[in-house]
């Protein structure tokens, strides 16, 4: 019996990205895809590139042919989607975020569990062994005490959208790279902490710097995210005998002081790229279809980060800008209208 | 107001975000943001404006960007590419012509009068000063002219040096060096003027040239409201950013580094043009690699080019008087009001290291 097809669904950006370098060295996997996408011009260039089976315009012309799903489409299709295929009985890998409320993410788990059809999200930052290790650090109490997370990532925006769907969903970097580093945070801590504090630059529209204070039983977890510039790109975890510090991008090293010595832990020699952590859970995928494995990340594993992302949006505040209000100077009184 | 639809072209770009921000934000007009890739549209996806694809050197995306505005404020701009500033400036144009639009307003720049000295005012003649920047911005202009004489309502704004939040050239990179020990820019080698003018004025100048019925093809300067020379803009910088005193470097060490320095930012210029992607594979896998070639980076870019000390030393103001007749420009930015926001910015958005700060 020859393996079951596999929809990849969506061939935007984080396909031709992301995705086409790891699935280029899995020609098996690749052979099986029906490629999806409303444009079908761009369905058919991507499955030129890959050697895939078909293309589609709409998943739905393809449910009976597929026993996996890769859903690749802009954020706010992630939901509706995948629950559309975990209700049918087919296994998704869905890129984060995987939902918009902790809600939705309920709707997947309870479809994902009364079809028995595993649900994996793409949070390839647990897979990093920095970031493994890091939390078995702290959860071993190698630091003493957890006191303080401070995380902050970020970049000008350059990622080569094929369409403006991140800038009209109202949820910006938070959603986006954010669901990385809010997930990291909950999955470091254990737990679901609470929004202590959260302000974002959205001016009625999409935010692309956001500042967030979150809370677990005395520990506070800082993070501050950018679309607009480049930051330091740096995380520390401080506890109540040492301290760790890293680089977002280092996957695999980090410092760590203790008893007042630094030292750096190298988790892992060799360097890999992180299509080689996308291409882990396409393996993953393939797996856990065959009911060989289990899902490295699940709906479930990710709830708790969507939940808080969620608490943050509902108390989003403005981030003072006086650099943005000073065009009131600009203008005499009777031009200004309530837009700013 | 209501009546207006301004379609900002390079609405991802500094000068053109700031300019969807206070079209939005005072209520000018509804706003078409147009953006060559959606990738540009971080900033200005922060208001509920509308983005549209508008790569100037497209006639049909402009034509489809132009439908139902009437009023085109021109940001578009390429630091490299010639052709975008000025075939891409007759496509714009043309199409505006051709949709009827009420009024153009052209950003050109004084860069047109080439390395210009003494008072200048908007009928010095244009020279080229061998750099691509300014002879393609006069190429546009005279291709903004030839529509205005074919009826077109366009009005030409000329800014000086253009500073604030998200300005690469006169605060990012300054905010950069000047936290960069040894300042290399000697007092006696910074005494020309520094024309500044902060990013909110140009943005004032383009509503007035939006309301102002100025003869079509009318060029403007558009400057700050000081002279300051560049070694008090760069005193008054480093103030605001709260560093500690600039001591700068003797005069010949300065202009020998500098010196020095040309062979290799040439080089290292022609590398990344040519082995870019090997270059980025190396540096992403080695962490000695990234460690050397941030170091060099920030040496080349720590160092003023020979140019550089031509144009601090400069002698050069550009007049606004015409704008102050026949706009009613009035500069609202002197530094003591425009640094301080782009430090707050600076600091905000991680340009300033905060430990050098508290060594002050």
């Amino acid at each position: 019996m020859s393996a079951p097809c596999i929809a990849l669904i969506g061939c935007g950006a984080v396909a031709e990205t992301l995705y086409l370098p790891g699935l280029r060295k899995r020609p098996g996997l690749a052979r099986r895809l029906i490629v999806v996408d409303p444009d079908l011009s761009r369905a058919q260039a991507l499955r030129a590139k890959l050697g895939a089976l078909d293309v589609a315009a709409d998943y739905r012309e393809v449910l009976p042919r597929i026993a996996g799903a890769l859903v690749l489409t802009p954020h706010h299709l992630h939901f509706p989607i995948t629950l559309d295929l975990a209700r049918r009985g087919i296994t998704v890998l869905c890129e984060k975020p995987l939902a918009h409320s902790a809600a939705q993410v309920d709707e997947i788990i309870e479809a994902s569990r009364s079809h028995d059809t595993p649900v994996l999200v793409n949070h390839t930052r647990r897979l990093f062994p920095a970031s493994r290790e890091v939390r078995r650090l702290i959860h071993q109490g190698a630091i003493g005490e957890l006191q303080e997370i401070r995380y902050e990532l970020g970049a000008p925006f350059d990622w080569p959208a094929a369409t403006p769907a991140y800038f009209r969903d109202g949820r910006g970097v938070l959603f986006d790279t954010g669901a990385h580093i809010v997930d990291l945070l909950c999955w470091w801590l254990g737990a679901q902490p609470e929004v202590v504090d959260y302000a974002d630059d959205s001016r009625g529209g999409t935010e692309a710097v956001a500042r967030l204070t979150l809370g677990w039983r005395d520990v506070l977890a800082h993070a501050h995210l950018s679309w607009l510039s480049k930051l330091g790109n740096t995380y520390s975890v401080v506890g109540s005998r040492g301290t760790i510090e890293g680089g977002a991008y280092d996957w695999t090293s980090f410092t760590l002081t203790s008893g007042g010595r630094s030292r750096k832990v190298r988790v892992e020699r060799g360097w890999r790229a992180y299509e080689d952590y996308v291409g882990m859970l396409l393996d993953n995928l393939v797996q856990v279809i065959a009911r060989r494995a289990a899902p490295l990340v699940t709906a479930a594993d990710v709830r708790a980060g969507v939940a808080v992302i969620d608490a943050c949006y509902a108390r989003r505040k403005p981030l003072a800008e006086p650099w943005y209000d000073a065009w009131r100077l600009l203008f005499p009184e009777e031009r200004r209208v309530a837009n700013g | 107001m209501a009546d207006r639809t301004i379609l900002v072209t390079g609405a991802g770009g500094f000068i053109g975000a700031r300019m969807v921000e206070v079209l939005h934000a005072a209520g000018i007009g509804q706003v078409k943001a147009g953006v060559r890739r959606w990738a540009s549209g971080a900033r200005i996806g922060r208001m509920p404006v509308e983005l549209v694809p508008c790569d100037i050197r497209d006639p049909d995306q402009v034509s489809q960007a132009l439908r139902g505005v009437t009023h085109v404020v021109h940001c578009a701009v390429s630091a490299t590419d010639r052709e975008t500033i000025v075939d891409g400036t007759r496509t714009l144009l043309e199409a505006a012509l051709a949709a009827r639009v009420r009024r153009v307003v052209h950003l050109s720049t004084v860069a047109v009068y080439g390395d210009a000295h003494g008072e200048v005012t908007e009928d010095h003649p244009f020279a080229s000063n061998g750099r691509m920047y300014g002879e393609a911005k006069a190429a546009g202009e005279e291709a903004a002219r030839a529509l205005a004489a074919r009826g077109l309502p366009v009005t030409i704004l000329r800014p000086t040096l253009v500073h604030g939040p998200f300005g690469a050239t006169f605060t990012v990179s300054y905010a950069q060096r000047l936290q960069a020990r040894p300042w290399l820019v000697p007092a006696s080698a910074a005494q020309g003027t520094c024309n500044l003018v902060y990013v909110d004025d140009v943005v004032g100048a383009a509503v007035a040239a939006l309301d102002a019925d100025t003869r079509p093809g009318e060029a403007f300067n558009i400057n700050g409201p000081e002279r300051p020379t560049w070694n008090e803009y760069f005193h008054a910088l480093n103030d605001a950013l709260e560093l500690p005193p600039l001591v700068a470097a003797p005069p010949s060490q300065s202009h020998l580094v500098s010196t020095v320095m040309e062979p290799v930012r040439s080089a290292a210029r022609m590398l990344l043009h040519r082995f870019k992607p090997q270059i980025m594979a190396v540096y992403t896998r080695s962490e000695l690699a990234r460690r050397v070639m941030k170091a060099a980076e920030a040496r080349v870019r720590n160092t003023p080019s020979p140019y550089e000390f031509s144009y601090l030393g400069r002698s050069v103001s550009y007049s606004t008087r015409k704008a102050e007749r026949l706009l009613g420009y009035r500069p609202r930015f002197p530094m003591a009001l425009a640094l301080p926001l782009a430090a707050a910015w600076l600091r905000a958005s991680g340009f300033v290291n905060p430990s050098f700060q508290q060594s002050r």
